[in-house]
């Protein structure tokens, strides 16, 4: 009795595959989460290619949408989101990949680390009123620079494009986007072995032939990435571009709440549509750069910092 | 000419508060295969990683590499290349231009990098895996690819970072012999870091064994097999039986020394002269312990097999003498059916140590 | 006699320092208003951007109420409490989901098949804007299914928000977390549950604050999906952001308030990555 309760036990025990989690809930979530927030996107693009009538929809595809929205001149709007997007991508690319590359292979001293880790990650949890209403007292005509300006005679007036112009909004959204580009060059950037530059180094290539064909290359994952989470989310930024910009400077947000706000509701999808265009591209990019690598699944598999 | 091709004079390193190096000095002749040998600590790997480059001591007096002053070169500059345990091959490149690497950094065209690419994978039998990436290789293969960059770009001396550390029993000792081949065929001088005392032993034209950032004993191996001047080095290369002892009388070479009121012949390499009285050490290999010994032969003493332990290739006897636990190797099959037994030692054998 | 050697040249040193200059560079633009904004926040004239005046005034009426100090023409129509009730009771309700979920999701993924499309799935709402995702969603439950919006949906596009960042700190604790340990537990008797509960969970207990307190912050000061979201409901954030657009004297109460939110969300945050940090 007692030798086959211990032998069914065993059996037991070395049966059941420990990996093994119960998937239900996870698929039921994941499938969840596909209609509450993939669905509805899948939906916005189609609707776009919709017709409506007053508030109705007709069932008439079409590239409707996107000619009525050039009619509004929407097409502009889209194209100086997009510049601006790019222009602020850029730039907070090339002050993040150093700092991040400092961050990951430079610094040793932890506390440090640990204050500039902080400071990177705060500002995803801020309110974005907070961070932004201060601005207009600083570059306001009214306000600090000017005020430090005028006072140290360096110019006659109060200068006018620090706020409500674009340099307020470059450098607002540069500001506010920048953690979303160091985070994931510095994964990315610390999962390089540190051999790997100091062979290069070795065999004769100095810094700059370094990070063209050592690191950059190695790094191209997280840099797509950080384009990815700095450049999309930054087309449809609501906050800075209409408090620094004030009403001069109109970008995608504007024209949304205008399309949703009068109604037209295919306008206001047609263009999100543009916007998820440009982050399906870029998926594909990062798609590609991935496949060297063994796809996404490998590299989070890597993550252990 | 015989002037050294590289010389390090007086280097000091600090990591924090810990001691890397201390007042350092070595130099390479052209050509030889030198070792770095020493536990981990011992400072070796970071000597080696001073002279590539890659790091920058605390202090340092010069570093010379035929005869151009070097000291304030950044790695690149420098005419030696660096074979790192880790292999550190470039994952999003082929063999083919990992290897190829160095050339296009050095301005070599197409035509000339493919024909020494394909030359040097040849050197390291490795012919058409020029277009594997680096995920696709053995360690073995990864190790050669190494070798196979860090040799093409033609170097005035090729530093290896314990580069067999990572392989399997059987590779490695295949690889010392590979290596060792490879030294005599390019006549390149070889810098060696490794802490075992059997590949130093095996490959090496002179070795530097380190300890705490010191240099212990410089010389050719069968100087530091044979006649260690100290107790570590004489551990460190595998001598088993280490005795304390006082000077009875030293004429040159022949030393008498007393230990537990029992004397014994021994041999004196060193310089000085050695005053009676005098508390020195002595090591003897357990392979030379002659357990055939006659009753009155020189150097012979009475003694019990306590335990021994079979080795398969050789056995392990343990004899409790008067001087303490000895050990002894033997290479044949013969037992000991009784425990006591007389035991001989060559004079030669009985090395003095001041320490 | 012999010289200290600086092996490096200068130049190489500069290079050195640079990149830690221009990040700070890039910091300062994101602290620099924050850290003013405290300052104005204790100042007599804030809307001049000049500080100076030290008081705590703008305190005390965001509490009391602007009607509380006579012959002043500050009469704002602040009304603080509901808005404010509203966004704690959402921002708690988001957490609990979040945590409940991310810790779900985040112990299994790593063993599943497409982990990688699964995690970028779940990563969508970092990618996508938040008023793309937050039309979306409207015109999916509004226009497409009909479904009217109300304070259910104000907190479903919070936790699609806030889950993705709980899931990637919940990612990280249990992926430091030796899967050996856990068949020990099971080797030595513990049933699966007996496991979660007595093994698993405590050790990942510090992520699960962080994602805790992560789900919350977000909750809190969400707002480009919440402006779509909602029906006439007024989180702390959307109340800010009207006020903030009116040129009433209101302003400098939002920046006390602003002030206080943002010290404690730094505080929390500071704390989270200590503890994150100190356990691995």
């Amino acid at each position: 009795m007692e030798i086959l309760s211990s032998k069914v036990f065993i059996l037991k025990v070395t049966s059941m595959d420990l990996k093994k989690y119960n998937r239900y809930p996870i698929v039921l979530f994941a499938l969840s989460w596909l209609a509450l927030v993939i669905l509805p996107l899948l939906v916005v693009v189609m609707m776009s290619f919709l017709k409506t009538k007053g508030i109705r929809i007709k069932w008439d595809w079409g590239f409707y949408s996107y000619m009525k929205m050039i009619q509004f001149g929407g097409n502009d709007v889209v194209f100086q989101t997009i510049r601006i997007g790019l222009t602020v991508t850029l730039i907070n690319f090339l002050i993040a990949f150093p700092f991040a590359f400092w961050l990951a292979k430079t610094l040793k001293n932890i506390s440090f680390k640990l204050i500039i880790f902080t400071a990177l990650t705060v500002p995803f949890f801020l309110s974005p009123v907070s961070r932004v209403i201060v601005w207009r007292s600083i570059l306001g005509l009214d306000g600090l620079l000017n005020n430090f300006f005028l006072n140290i005679g360096l110019v006659d007036q109060p200068i006018e494009w620090l706020i409500f112009s674009e340099f307020a909004v470059h450098l607002g959204l540069m500001a506010q986007y920048f953690p979303s580009m160091v985070w994931p060059l510095y994964l990315s950037l610390s999962l390089i072995d540190d051999e790997t530059i100091e062979a290069s180094l070795d065999l004769g290539a100095g810094i700059l032939r370094t990070t063209i064909y050592v690191i950059l290359p190695l790094a191209l994952p997280g840099v797509v990435a950080g384009v990815i989470f700095c450049l999309v989310p930054m087309l449809g930024d609501a906050v800075i571009p209409q408090q620094m910009g004030g009403g001069n400077i109109l970008t995608i947000s504007h024209s949304l709440s205008n399309y949703i706000g009068s109604r037209s509701y295919v306008l206001g999808a047609a263009i999100a549509s543009i916007v998820l265009l440009v982050l399906i591209i870029l998926i594909i990019i990062l798609w590609f750069v991935f496949k060297p690598y063994g796809g996404l699944g490998k590299v989070f598999g890597q993550m252990r910092q | 000419m015989n002037q050294p091709l590289l010389t390090v004079r007086n280097v000091s390193h600090q990591f924090g508060n810990i001691v890397a190096l201390d007042k350092v000095s070595i130099s390479a002749k052209k050509g030889e295969f030198l070792t770095l040998l020493g536990e981990s600590g011992s400072g070796k790997t970071t000597l080696l990683r001073i002279i590539a480059g890659l790091e920058t001591p605390t202090y340092v007096e010069t570093i010379t590499l035929s005869n151009e002053d070097i000291t304030n070169h950044p790695p690149d500059k420098r005419n030696c290349t660096t074979v790192f345990q880790s292999y550190a091959l470039f994952p999003h490149m082929s063999v083919f231009k990992n290897i190829e690497y160095g050339l296009k950094i050095r301005g070599f065209n197409e035509s000339d990098r493919r024909t020494r690419v394909e030359n040097v994978l040849e050197l390291v039998r490795l012919e058409g895996f020029g277009n594997r990436k680096p995920s696709e290789l053995s360690g073995g293969q990864k190790q050669r690819v190494a070798l196979a960059r860090a040799i093409v770009t033609e170097p005035a001396i090729l530093l290896f970072d314990e580069p067999l550390g990572a392989l399997d029993e059987r590779l490695r000792l295949d690889m010392q012999v590979e290596l060792k081949e490879l030294h005599e065929r390019l006549k390149v001088t070889f810098i060696y870091v490794t802490h075992s005392q059997e590949e130093a032993l095996t490959m090496s034209d002179r070795i530097i064994l380190m300890r705490q950032g010191k240099i212990e004993q410089e010389g050719l191996p069968h100087e530091l097999f044979d006649r260690p001047k100290s107790s570590f080095t004489a551990k460190f290369m595998g001598t088993e039986n280490i005795f304390e002892g006082k000077i009875l009388s030293q004429q040159g070479t022949k030393c008498i020394v007393g230990i537990n009121k029992n004397e014994i012949n021994a041999t004196w390499h060193g310089n000085q002269t050695l005053k009676p009285g005098t508390s020195v050490f002595i090591a003897i290999r357990a392979e030379r312990v002659n357990l055939n010994a006659k009753e009155n032969e020189g150097n012979s003493f009475q003694g019990k097999v306590s335990k021994t332990i079979y080795k398969g290739k050789y056995s392990d006897h343990y004899i409790q003498s008067k001087f303490g636990e000895l050990k002894s190797r033997i290479w044949d099959k013969s037992t000991f059916e009784k425990n006591d037994i007389c035991f001989s030692l060559n004079e030669k054998d009985v090395i003095v140590m001041k320490n | 006699m012999a010289l200290l050697q600086k092996s490096k040249p200068n130049f190489r040193k500069l290079l050195k320092i640079a990149p830690l200059i221009l990040g700070v560079l890039a910091l300062f633009f994101i602290y620099f208003p924050i850290f003013w904004l405290i300052l104005l926040s204790f100042s007599a004239e804030p809307l001049t951007g000049v500080p100076g005046g030290w008081h705590f005034d703008w305190y005390i009426d965001m509490v009391y109420g602007a009607d509380r100090r006579e012959g002043e023409a500050f009469v704002g129509d602040f009304q603080l409490k509901e808005p404010l009730i509203k966004s704690i009771s959402i921002a708690t309700l988001t957490s609990v989901l979040c945590i409940i979920s991310a810790v779900l999701v985040g112990r299994v993924l790593p063993n599943m098949k497409h982990q990688g499309l699964l995690l970028f799935g779940f990563l969508v709402p970092l990618m996508v804007p938040g008023i793309v995702v937050g039309m979306a969603m409207f015109l999916f439950f509004r226009i497409g299914l009909g479904i009217k919006m109300g304070t259910w949906s104000l907190a479903l596009a919070h936790f699609v928000w806030a889950f993705p960042f709980c899931l990637l700190v919940i990612l990280v604790v249990v992926s430091r977390l030796d899967q050996r340990v856990l068949e020990a537990a099971r080797d030595l008797g513990a049933s699966k549950i007996q496991t979660f509960f007595q093994i698993e969970l405590p050790i990942i207990k510090p992520g699960i604050f962080a994602a805790g307190f992560f789900g919350f912050l977000l909750s809190f000061n969400e707002l480009p999906f919440s402006i779509f979201m909602r029906k006439g409901d007024m989180t702390l954030p959307i109340y800010l952001w009207i006020q903030s657009g009116a040129h009433n004297s209101s302003v400098p109460l939002i920046f006390a308030l602003s002030t206080i939110i943002t010290l404690i969300s730094m505080l929390i945050t500071y704390l989270i990555v200590r503890l994150g940090f100190k356990n691995g």
